[in-house]
């Protein structure tokens, strides 16, 4: 089809009327002949003259035939004429009108004949090398047309063959063929790897994906895990400082009560000093009361002596009495003097019954104050013994308490480095999190850029699939 | 009525008179060599403080008593009999009389007669305890 329509538009024009070339040829003049220099007026005026003759020419080949000339003779102008006609055929070929013709046979001068058969053997020549390289175009057409088509099917298609399919390319085109071959070929390669890689990358942007979706979650979970850990930390931050303030009081406390352990030692030491004084003051006075009870013994023995006495006057003067009452009125006298002395003697007897009672009293009073002070002593030998032990236990206590102490200020400077160290972990850990929430971000935006490559490489591997190099 | 000197004193827990005149002396107790008695129908003494000292034909003897009191006088019309039941049931002849002292009646003695019948008294102790 298209080596038709090639033809059917490359189809010579149609030869000019010659008659029109003569008309052309009566209305100029024969001045032209003046002209030598190519380029002079007789130019000018055959190439003026030239359009008609080109537009004769292009409806197709003709033959030149000037007004017959007088018998025997050839004139001037039929001269020049000749020189004319064959001046227009060559001005035909020259704009590419190769059907016209010149009749040789037209001419009387045999030069002229002979110029004639030149220039049509040249319109032959051209009108032949025309269509050779009318032929050879087209099959460079063709050749170029299958090589474009070639390159459509790639581009519309996508199927690239492993050459362009022209097997015998015009030797003008061989060159363009074999450099399309190998381009074919190195496309088709280049797809091959393409697709490889496009492959290797489709998986390598996946797994990027699944790593950097894994390192999102990761990232979360650590920023997560990280900001729990803060949290935590500041609230161990927390209770390290209230531990801290707590080992401070405690150690104050420890402190207080170690000094209160001290002042402890110090009274029970005054208090086993009072104890032992009350001890020394309670066995003087048991002493003193054993002597007490001595002298109230030996005053009760007195008063018996007294009582044996006052028995004995009271005696005498019972007897007196009796005797003073056996002598009658006589003894009346005797008598009452008798009377006075037992009254003496039962006023000594109430005397000594009532010292007897004042001593029993005292003796029982010695008594309950001896068992009494015993009793305080026995109680103070008791609590001494228990200010003994008691001062064993306070010195127990206060080692107890200076350990405790000593513990206390150690525990006290670790709480406080404890809690400087807690802050500073915080403070890291607050580094932490913000580095991790940043690393988060970088890694969402990571994940992000990873599901972006993978369909980047999901869409660049449907484009490469579209280019075939199967076949 | 002449007037009669009493000498009081307890015995056996009870208030008791005798007439001086049958009295030598008072002695202490257990202040004497002389045989005390402390056993009689009128009781025995719960401290034998005192005792009433007599001459009797074996010599001088002591009745225990708790203690001399004192000395009273009195008149002879205040001196009473004994009712005769009374003496019929003490069968005492010591007992001379009674008489009122500080409102009550009080058993007067004559201490030597006592001691002449404290013989038979202590025989008929005997016999009865055998008995």
């Amino acid at each position: 089809m298209k080596k038709t329509r090639q033809r059917t538009a490359e189809a010579p024009a149609k030869p000019a009327s010659v008659k029109k070339v003569a008309k052309a040829a009566a209305r100029s003049p024969a001045t032209p002949a003046k002209k030598t220099a190519p380029g002079g007026a007789a130019a000018k005026t055959a190439k003026a003259k030239s359009g008609g003759a080109a537009t004769r020419a292009r409806s197709g080949t003709s033959t030149v035939r000037p007004p017959a000339p007088a018998p025997g003779s050839e004139s001037r102008a039929q001269q020049v004429d000749a020189i004319f006609r064959i001046g227009s055929l060559l001005e035909a070929l020259s704009v590419g009108n190769y059907s016209e013709r010149i009749d040789i046979d037209s001419f009387d001068s045999a030069e002229h004949r002979h110029l004639a058969m030149l220039a049509n053997r040249v319109a032959d020549r051209a009108t032949e090398e025309l269509n050779i390289a009318r032929d050879r175009n087209r099959s460079l057409h063709e050749g170029v047309n299958e090589a474009v088509a070639a390159i459509e099917r790639v581009l519309e298609g996508g199927e690239i063959t492993p050459t362009t399919g022209i097997d015998e390319p015009q030797p003008a085109l061989a060159p363009l063929v074999s450099g399309l071959d190998q381009f074919f070929a190195m496309l088709r390669s280049a797809a091959f790897e393409l697709r490889n890689v496009m492959r290797q990358v489709s998986v390598s942007s996946s797994e990027v994906l699944a790593a950097a979706t894994q390192q999102e979650s990761s990232m979360s979970e650590h920023a997560s895990a990280v900001h729990e850990t803060t949290a935590t930390m500041a609230e161990l931050h927390g209770a390290a400082r209230q531990i801290a303030d707590n080992a401070g009081t405690v150690a104050a406390a420890a402190e207080q009560t170690l000094e209160s352990a001290r002042s402890g030692e110090t009274s029970i030491v005054d208090v086993l000093a009072s104890l032992s004084a009350m001890n020394e003051n309670a066995r003087e006075i048991h002493e003193a009361m054993v002597r007490l009870a001595r002298r109230v013994e030996r005053i009760g023995s007195v008063v018996e002596v007294i009582d044996e006495i006052a028995d004995r006057s009271d005696l005498l003067a019972l007897n007196a009495a009796l005797e003073g009452a056996k002598a009658g009125e006589a003894g009346k006298g005797f008598s009452i003097v008798a009377v006075e002395m037992r009254r003496l003697a039962e006023n000594v007897f109430a005397s000594t019954k009532e010292i007897k009672g004042l001593i029993g009293e005292v003796q029982e009073a010695a008594d309950a104050a001896s068992q009494a002070t015993n009793r305080n002593r026995h109680s103070a030998e008791e609590v001494e013994k228990q200010g003994q032990a008691a001062m064993g236990s306070v010195q127990k206590i206060l080692a107890a308490g200076q350990e405790t102490h000593d513990a206390s200020r150690v525990i006290h400077l670790a709480t406080q480095q404890q809690r400087t160290a807690t802050e500073q972990v915080v403070t890291s850990m607050k580094e932490v999190e913000t580095a991790t929430r940043q690393a988060t971000d970088g890694a969402r935006q990571s994940a992000a850029a990873a599901a972006e490559l993978a369909q980047l490489a999901d869409r660049l591997s449907t484009l490469i699939k579209q280019f075939n190099v199967e076949g | 009525m002449s007037p009669r000197a009493l000498l009081l004193f307890e015995l056996d827990g009870r208030k008791m008179a005798a007439r001086v005149e049958g009295i030598r002396r008072i002695a202490a107790g257990g202040g004497t060599d002389a045989p005390w008695t402390l056993q009689s129908p009128l009781g025995a003494p719960r401290s034998a403080a005192h005792g009433l000292v007599v001459e009797t034909p074996g010599g001088e003897k002591v009745l225990g008593v708790d203690r001399v009191l004192g000395q009273r006088t009195i008149t002879a019309a205040e001196v009473l009999p004994v009712p005769p039941i009374a003496a019929e049931v003490l069968g005492l002849k010591g007992l001379c009389g009674l008489v009122p002292l500080d409102g009550e009646l009080t058993l007067l003695l004559d201490v030597s007669v006592l001691f002449s019948e404290l013989e038979t008294w202590a025989a008929d102790r005997r016999l009865e305890g055998e008995a």
